[in-house]
Order: C-alpha cells, then structure tokens, then sequence
C-alpha cells in the first residue's frame, strides 16, 4: 500500500508528471476537436494534394 | 568554381540535423563505454521512475492503436491506397510483411521469443499465483505472445501508416516532426517542437538499433561456439570478428544501388529460412504437443485479447511485474517506432489503409503463434515436465535457450548453423533497413538515403554495439544493457510525439476528407 501513498519529493515529482500527463492529453483531444479551422491549417494547399 | 560544387555536395550529406543527432549518439556511446555502470544506473533509475508513473499509458497506447486501425480499416478511410489512387504495389503482400518482420521484431524472436514463456511463467503474478500447474504454463504462453503479438503490430503499423500517409500524399520529409508541422502548421510551439522530435527520433533509433546489434552479435558467438569448439583464446575476439562481418554486410548492402530490390530478396530469404526453422522443429520435435499447444495457445490469445491488454496486476503478489515486463516491452517497441514508421513509408506504396490495420495484425501474428508453440512452448514443456535444463539456460545464459531446444533434435550442427545464418540475415536486414532510415531521416530534403550517409550510420551503430561488447567484455558489466536501457528511457519523451502524432493524423483525415 506504500507504493501508492508516497511523501516528499517523491510525491511532487508523481504529481507533476501525473497532472501533466493528463493535462497533455486533454489537450490533444482540444487540438483534435475543439479548434477553429482557419488556425489549423498550416499550409495553403488544404491535404489535397494527390488522392 | 569546383570548391563551391563540392562544399554543396559536402552540405547535403553532413546536413546540420545529421550532425548533431550523430555527435548527441556519438556521446552517449563513448559514455557508455567509460562509465556503463553510472549510464546504467542512471538510466534504469530514469526508467523506473517513468515506467512506473506513465505504465498506465504505454499499456494503453497499443489498445488505442488496435482500435484506430480497426475503425480506419473498416470505414471508407480503409479504401485510401498510400501513394495514389491509382498507385501500383512495388512489392508483393509476402514481400512487403517479410520486410516489415525481418526489419523488426525477426532478430528477437530467436533471442526473446524462446525465452520468454519461462520467463512469464517464472516471473508473472498471472502464472505465479495461478492455482495450478496447468493455468500457470496456459497464463505464461498468452504473455509470451501478448509480448510479441497484436500490440507491437499495432504500434508498428500505426507509425507506418501515419508516416506513409503524409510522405504520400502531402509530400512531407521522411521525418515524424514533419508530420506535426503539416499537421498543426502555424502555431509557436511547433518548429521547437519539430526540431526536438526530429533530433530524438534518430538518436532513439539508432540508440535502439545499436543494442540489438550488440545483443545479436553475442548470440551469432554463442551460436559458432556451439558448432565449432573455439580455443578460449579466440572466443574473447569472436564478437568482435562477427560484429566486423556483420559490418560489412551493412554497409555493402545499405550503399548499393539496388537497395531495394536487395532488402526484399533477403527479406524473402529471412523468412523461408524462418519457416523452414518452424516447420523442422514441428516435424522433428514433440509434433503432438506442438500442435495441442497451437490450439490451446490460440484459445489463450482468444481469450486474453482485450483483457491482457488493459492488466496492470494490481493486488498481485507483484505489482511492479507489469512496470518491469508489460511496460517495458512496450516501451521498447514505441522505440522502434521512429525508424519502423520510415522504413514501413518508404515500402508501402500501392497499399491500402485497410491492408496496413489487418493484414499487419494477423499474419505477423498468426506467425508468431506458431513460433511461440513450437520453440517457447517446448521449452515450457522442459520446465514443466521434463529436465528443466532448458529453463536454466533462460535464466543463466538467455543467448543458448534456442541451441539448447536445437539440441533435443536431430542434427543440432546443421540447425546452429541454419540460425547462425538466420540471425545474420535478420541483423543485417535491421541495421541495413535502420540505416537507411536514418540516412533519409537526416538527409536536408528528407528524401534521399545517399550512401555515405547510410554508411555512416552503420558504422556508427557498429562503434556503439562494439563498445558495448567491449565494456562487457572487460568488466563483466551490463554495457550492452545499458544501451538497451538507454534507447527504452528515450521512448519515453518520444511517447509524448508518438500520441501527437496520432492525434495530427486523425486530424488530417478529418480535414482531407477524401473522396472515398
């Protein structure tokens, strides 16, 4: 049960990589659909370049 | 006039990006060679740390793929032909899985494959703590496969498809970081992060490539010492000896024109000698078990598909089994990922999302269903009914297991040396594959593997692997494991892209929205 229950740094460091991880995948879900579409296209040629 | 031609020719081949990532590489294996012990160390203490604190999603990561590449596979996406609609396969479906295989996981199946049932069945809490002898063997021949099955192809084909995808049709370089730009174009934190994705991809790659290298010379040394008894004298330099004919395998087959042409042949080749291996040790091996246990191994991975996948074994007896074993496999494969999704682009012209999600998650599969039944399952049954002379060599000399399994069949020489061949074939085929990824990796355009720059590569890989063996030598230390450990430590910041990757793709087929 200690490993889960951890103090000082240890548990800092949990947290901080724990809490990013979570916040990275959010985000990436927020990339995906929750972005407006003039901001997301990077270039001028749209993706349809050959199919 | 002259001066100028050759310092642009010089230019492209030495690009800025090749340069760095090959003295960061360069770094880390004069490191290992004079202090493995602290790389070591300090490497498993990094790894530890984030196997344990990111278990949850690298357990994760290959689900998700299973499922993007079952949902891309039966949708209208699953139509999309890589390179065109009307773009023609330049190799055929066998070619084209030969190459994926013996690029990949072909070297391991003969080092960790045969290894891994004891080790699972030794070792994991699903066998440990399994009521019976029975459920313990069936638990550790599903983790064996589970360690070699559907995820790793799954990851694989993931970061081919992504990679072939945008080569294809939006014309990027061959460099995952590129993927990010066109994906999520103008924003701050993409040239940083492309810059840093490119770097890490070729430094993992070849960090990883490296260490297989090492570990598969060892096992070509084990393997001569058992067909010809060499004088304690020469045994020392043998690696040595092997890891310079493997060299200048490498580095003639990574510089000839007909690369391509060459890397399906042997490709080919690998896996006829592969299949020829498997079908011997069914016909000339305990052939009734071998076949009960392809049945009941089936049933097994039936059985365990989405359950294994999402284990973690909490309330085991030992927790720490998945971080150690499940995590760490598959964080060793995302490491592969980089140079695998390169290498699977550049191959797969002419076929189809479809062919990627499914034939990449069977065929490999069913193969090595076969494979584990046959040589692992037949370890297994040493340790569970027989002499458990074969486990002891799992344990205390990993490199022997498979001559050791040889030799409980009729003509063991000529068997060493058919997978004394085997093994050289499917090394050189990695490096000679991981070179030429590297070499379009850091070319300026992206595009174009130039020879010098594959031949670099190998030889760079070659000095990483023998200071490895070397420092293994002297000290008896765990330099070539370090490497390893390395590579598997540098998978985990590249985790971060790999999910951002996938997500620029998703994102991308939504936007392309193709007329399929």
């Amino acid at each position: 049960m200690d490993m889960y229950y951890l103090t000082g740094w240890e548990l800092i460091t949990e947290k901080v990589l724990q809490i990013g991880m979570l916040v990275f995948l959010i985000w990436n879900v927020k990339l995906l659909f929750l972005e407006k579409k003039d901001y997301v296209d990077g270039d001028d040629d749209h993706g349809n370049e050959q199919i | 006039m002259m001066d100028s031609k050759s310092s642009v020719k010089k230019q492209k081949i030495f690009t800025p990006i090749f340069l760095l990532s090959a003295l960061i590489t360069g770094v880390f294996s004069v490191f290992s060679l004079i202090s493995p012990d602290t790389l070591s160390n300090n490497m498993t203490f990094i790894q530890s740390l984030f196997a344990t604190q990111y278990g949850w999603v690298a357990m994760i990561i290959p689900v998700f793929c299973m499922m993007l590449l079952v949902v891309l596979g039966i949708s209208r996406y699953g139509n999309i032909v890589i390179g065109g609609e009307n773009a023609k396969a330049e190799y055929s479906i066998f070619s084209w899985i030969s190459m994926l295989f013996t690029a990949s996981i072909g070297i391991g199946i003969i080092y960790f494959g045969v290894n891994e049932p004891i080790y699972a069945y030794i070792l994991s809490p699903a066998s440990t703590q399994a009521p019976s002898v029975m459920e313990a063997a069936r638990e550790a021949m599903g983790t064996a496969l589970y360690h070699w099955g559907v995820s790793v192809w799954a990851i694989f084909s993931v970061a081919g498809l992504v990679m072939a995808y945008f080569v294809s049709k939006h014309k990027i370089r061959y460099l995952p970081g590129d993927v990010i730009e066109k994906s999520f174009g103008k924003r701050k934190w993409v040239p940083i992060t492309k810059s840093f994705m490119n770097i890490l991809a070729v430094v993992c790659s070849a960090m990883t490539i490296a260490a297989t290298l090492g570990l598969g010379s060892v096992q070509i040394t084990t393997g001569m010492n058992q067909v010809i008894n060499i004088d304690n004298s020469y045994s020392t330099i043998l690696p040595y000896l092997v890891l310079i004919l493997l060299l200048i395998v490498c580095l003639f087959a990574s510089t000839t024109k007909t690369v391509g042409k060459g890397m399906d042949i042997i490709g080919r080749w690998n896996v006829y000698l592969a299949i020829f291996m498997l079908a011997f040790a069914m016909f000339f091996g305990p052939t009734r078990y071998i076949l009960n246990q392809v049945v009941q191994l089936l049933g097994t991975f039936i059985d365990q598909l989405i359950p294994r996948n999402f284990d973690m074994f909490l309330f085991s007896l030992d927790p720490t089994y998945s971080t150690t074993w499940d995590v760490a496999n598959n964080m060793w494969w995302i490491s592969w990922t980089p140079f695998m999704g390169v290498f699977i682009a550049s191959i797969s012209k002419g076929r189809t999302i479809r062919q990627f999600a499914f034939t990449t998650m069977t065929i490999p599969v069913i193969f090595m269903l076969l494979w584990h039944a046959a040589f692992g399952g037949v370890a297994l049954l040493d340790k569970v009914l027989g002499t458990g002379k074969i486990a002891q060599f799992a344990l205390e000399n990993p490199d022997m297991t498979f001559f050791a399994i040889l030799q409980t069949m009729p003509w063991p020489k000529l068997t060493a040396i058919a997978t004394i061949i085997l093994l050289i074939m499917f090394i050189s085929t990695t490096v000679t594959s991981a070179a030429l990824s590297l070499a379009r990796m850091t070319d300026i355009e992206g595009k174009e593997a130039a020879p010098v720059r594959s031949a670099v590569w190998v030889i760079l890989m070659t000095v990483i692997a023998l200071t490895g063996i070397f420092a293994t030598t002297l000290g008896g230390n765990e330099a070539l494991n370090s490497i390893k450990s390395l590579a598997t430590t540098l998978s985990y910041p590249y985790l971060f892209f790999f999910i951002l990757m996938i997500t620029g793709f998703i994102k991308q087929l939504m936007k392309d929205k193709p007329p399929v």
